[in-house]
C-alpha cells in the first residue's frame, strides 16, 4: 500500500496542536505515552482527501510524545470525513529508540455493501409518490434495481421499474462506465391534457415510456467530474394514433462536490453542476432539442443547526417530450404551489432558489422561482414552508407550506421521507 | 458437567446468565480477596488491539451476597487501564484510583490476577453458619467509536447490513464480558475454646 509519510516539522504547528492533550487519565494511562511519534502513516489515496485542518492535526502527532486520545481523535475525524470506510490505527515501533509509528489503516467499509435508498412523499394536493431503490456493491462494481411510482418531479405520473450497472475504478480510478434502464408507465394529470389543448406546438402525452442510458463518467481533477452519455427513449405515444417515437440525446454534466470539515461536527458542502442533453436526428431521434440545466447548492452543518441555499436554472430550446419540460411546485420546489397551477405542461425557461435553515427538529424553507415559456412573462412566485423533520440532513420530515403574495391561501401539506 | 473443562463450563454459565463459580475467596486481615485461574482477559482482538500500542479498560465489579444471590450487602469497583509496552514487549496495568496502582513487566496471564490483588471488600460480621458469597463481574469497557451503528448513513440510504447486525446482537463472536462466582460460603462456627485452655 502506498502511503503518505508525514514528518513536518514542528515548527509548523500551532502551539494548540503541538501540546500533548492531558484531558483524560484513562488514554494517558497508556505505558506507550512516554514514547515520541517517529512518523504517522495515512494511505496515499486517502490523504489527498482530507480537509486541511485534519491533515493538520494529523502532522501535530510528530514528535510530540503519543497520545491516545489524539490517535483516537484523528480516527474519529477519518471515519467522518471518509464515509464508509473503516479507519483502524496501529501502533509499532519505531526506527529509533523510544519511538513509535503510527499507522492509520483505510478499508472500504462494506466492500460488498447493500443498501436500500427509499423515497416516500405524500403531497396534499398531488397525492402519493413512492420508490425504493436497492443497490448492491461489489467492489468497484454497483448493481442497482428499483421499482417507483412517482408524481412530484415530472409533468406525469410515471411509475415502473429501473435498474442499473456501474463499474468505478476504471483507468487508475478515473473513469467509471454504466448503463441506466427504466420501463415506466405514464398517467396525466387532466390539467395536462386540457394544457395541451390550448398549447398545440408542446408535443403530446405517451402512454409508456422506456429508457436506456450508458455512460461513462471521468474524473478530470478531483472533485470535479464530467460525464458522458446517450440517453434512449423509446415513446409509446397515444394521439392521434398509437405509434412508436425515439427520442436520443447525447448528454453531457460536468459536476463539482466538495466538502469541508474545518472543526469536528460542523460540515461544509458545495455542490455545482451543468448538464446539457441534445436530441438530435443522428441518433434518430424524433425530437430534436436541447436542454440545458445548471444547479449549484451550499450546505452548512453544525452540531444543532444546518443551512441550504439550492439554486437551479434550465432552458430548454427545440421541440422536446413532455419528460424534458421544467416543473416547479413540488416537493422541493416552490412548496406552497400546486405544480399543476403554476404551469400544468411545464416550461421552457426555470429558474428556482430555496433557503432552508434547520434547528435541531425544526426545519423551515423559503422557495422563490420561476417556470415561463419561451417569449412568455416569467410571473416570480414565492412560497413559505414550516415543519419538523427527524435529522438536518434527511430522514423524515413534515411541512406545511404556504404561497406567499398570490396563490390559493389553502396550505399546502408535504410529508414524507428523503425529500 | 464435571468433564467438561472449566472454562467452557464458565462459558456456558455466562451464556445463562449465571456465573461460574471458579472465584476462590480468602479472608485477608479484615478484608476478602479474591483469586482465580479462570479469567483470560487477554485474547482475541483485545490482544491485538493491546499488541498495536492501544490501552484498553477493564471495568471490575465485586460484590458480596448473603442468603441469596439478590441480597447484595456490599460492592466494590475499580477500572483498570492495560497497555502493552511496544519497546519492552511486556504489559502494563493501571488503576484509576489514587493512588495511582501500577504494575509493569507483566505477561498476559499476569493481568487478571494483578488486577484482582487490587480490589478487595471489607469482611462482613456474619453470624456464624449464614450463607454468603462473591461475585465478580469484568466488563470491557467500551471506547467512543463515533456514530458507525446509525441506520441511517449520511446519504440518507438504509444500510441492509446495518439494520440486519442490529436486529441479531449479540453478534460479537469474542465476549466483553466475564463473571465468576464464588458459589456459597457458611460462615463458620466459631471453634470451642481447647480444653488445654481450661486450667
Amino acid at each position: 500500500m502506498k502511503s503518505l509519510m508525514v514528518a513536518i516539522p514542528l515548527v509548523v504547528m500551532g502551539p494548540a496542536l503541538c501540546a500533548p492533550q492531558t484531558r483524560n487519565a484513562e488514554t494517558n494511562a497508556n505505558v506507550n505515552s512516554r514514547y515520541t511519534v517517529e512518523s504517522v502513516d495515512v494511505p496515499e489515496s486517502y490523504a489527498s482527501r482530507l480537509s486541511e485542518s485534519l491533515k493538520n492535526r494529523i502532522q501535530s502527532l510528530v514528535g510530540n510524545k503519543f497520545s491516545q486520545e489524539l490517535v483516537d481523535d484523528v480516527a474519529g475525524r477519518l471515519r467522518k470525513e471518509l464515509r464508509n470506510r473503516v479507519v483502524v490505527s496501529r501502533v509499532a515501533k519505531g526506527t529509533q529508540p523510544d519511538h513509535v509509528r503510527i499507522r492509520f489503516e483505510i478499508t472500504e467499509r462494506h466492500r460488498d455493501r447493500e443498501s436500500a435508498s427509499p423515497r416516500l412523499v405524500y403531497h396534499s394536493r398531488q397525492n402519493f409518490t413512492f420508490g425504493a431503490d436497492i443497490s448492491i456493491d461489489r467492489e468497484n462494481n454497483e448493481l442497482r434495481l428499483g421499482a417507483l411510482t412517482d408524481n412530484d418531479e415530472l409533468v406525469e405520473r410515471y411509475s415502473g421499474v429501473r435498474g442499473g450497472y456501474r463499474r468505478q475504478g476504471l483507468a487508475g480510478g478515473r473513469l467509471g462506465v454504466g448503463v441506466e434502464a427504466a420501463s415506466y408507465r405514464s398517467q396525466w394529470n387532466p390539467a395536462v391534457e386540457e394544457g395541451l389543448r390550448r398549447s398545440p406546438e408542446v408535443p403530446g402525452i405517451y402512454r409508456t415510456r422506456v429508457h436506456f442510458e450508458p455512460s461513462a463518467t471521468i474524473t478530470l481533477f478531483s472533485p470535479l467530474t464530467l460525464q458522458l452519455g446517450v440517453g434512449l427513449e423509446r415513446l409509446q405515444t397515444q394521439f392521434p394514433a398509437v405509434q412508436h417515437e425515439l427520442s436520443g440525446a447525447a448528454l453531457a454534466t460536468l459536476r463539482y462536490q466538495r466538502r469541508w470539515e474545518l472543526t469536528p461536527g460542523e460540515r461544509h458542502d458545495v455542490e455545482a453542476s451543468y448538464s446539457i442533453r441534445s436530441g438530435t436526428r443522428a441518433l434518430e431521434s424524433d425530437f430534436v432539442f436541447t436542454r440545458h440545466q445548471w444547479e449549484a447548492g451550499y450546505a452548512h452543518r453544525g452540531a444543532r443547526d444546518a443551512v441550504m441555499v439550492n439554486f437551479q436554472a434550465g432552458l430548454l430550446q427545440g421541440r422536446a417530450p413532455l419528460m424534458e419540460r421544467f416543473t416547479l411546485g413540488n416537493s422541493r420546489t416552490l412548496r406552497g404551489w400546486n405544480r399543476f397551477d403554476v404551469d400544468a405542461l411545464g416550461g421552457e425557461r426555470m429558474a428556482h432558489g430555496s433557503l432552508e435553515y434547520r434547528y435541531r427538529h425544526l426545519r423551515m424553507v423559503y422557495d422563490t422561482g420561476a417556470v415561463w415559456r419561451r417569449g412568455g412573462p416569467a410571473v416570480l412566485r414565492h412560497s413559505a414552508a414550516i415543519g419538523l423533520a427527524s435529522s438536518k440532513t434527511g430522514g423524515f420530515s413534515a411541512l406545511i407550506a404556504f404561497p406567499i403574495h398570490g396563490g390559493a391561501i389553502t396550505p399546502i401539506f408535504v410529508m414524507g421521507i428523503n425529500f | 458437567m464435571r468433564l467438561l473443562n472449566p472454562a467452557v463450563g464458565a462459558m456456558l454459565a455466562v451464556a445463562t446468565g449465571m456465573a461460574a463459580e471458579t472465584l476462590a475467596v480468602r479472608r485477608e486481615g479484615g478484608n476478602l480477596t479474591i483469586s482465580t485461574s479462570q479469567l483470560d482477559l487477554l485474547q482475541g482482538s483485545i490482544l491485538s488491539r493491546l499488541k498495536n500500542g492501544l490501552s484498553v479498560a477493564f471495568d471490575l465489579h465485586l460484590s458480596l451476597w448473603t442468603g441469596s444471590r439478590n441480597n447484595i450487602r456490599r460492592r466494590a469497583f475499580e477500572r483498570f487501564v492495560v497497555s502493552y509496552d511496544l519497546w519492552e514487549e511486556k504489559f502494563f496495568v493501571s488503576g484509576l484510583r489514587k493512588p495511582r496502582p501500577t504494575a509493569s513487566g507483566l505477561s498476559a496471564a499476569e493481568v487478571p490476577a494483578w488486577c484482582l490483588k487490587q480490589i478487595s471488600l471489607p469482611a462482613p460480621g456474619l453470624e456464624a453458619g449464614t450463607v454468603y458469597g462473591v461475585r465478580l463481574d469484568v466488563q470491557l469497557a467500551k471506547r467512543g467509536e463515533g456514530s458507525e451503528d446509525s441506520v441511517w448513513n449520511a446519504d440518507s440510504t438504509i444500510s441492509i447490513k446495518t439494520l440486519i447486525e442490529i436486529f441479531s446482537r449479540p453478534s460479537r463472536g469474542e465476549p466483553d464480558r466475564w463473571s465468576l462466582d464464588s458459589g456459597p460460603i457458611r460462615e463458620p462456627v466459631a471453634a470451642p475454646p481447647a480444653l488445654g485452655a481450661w486450667r
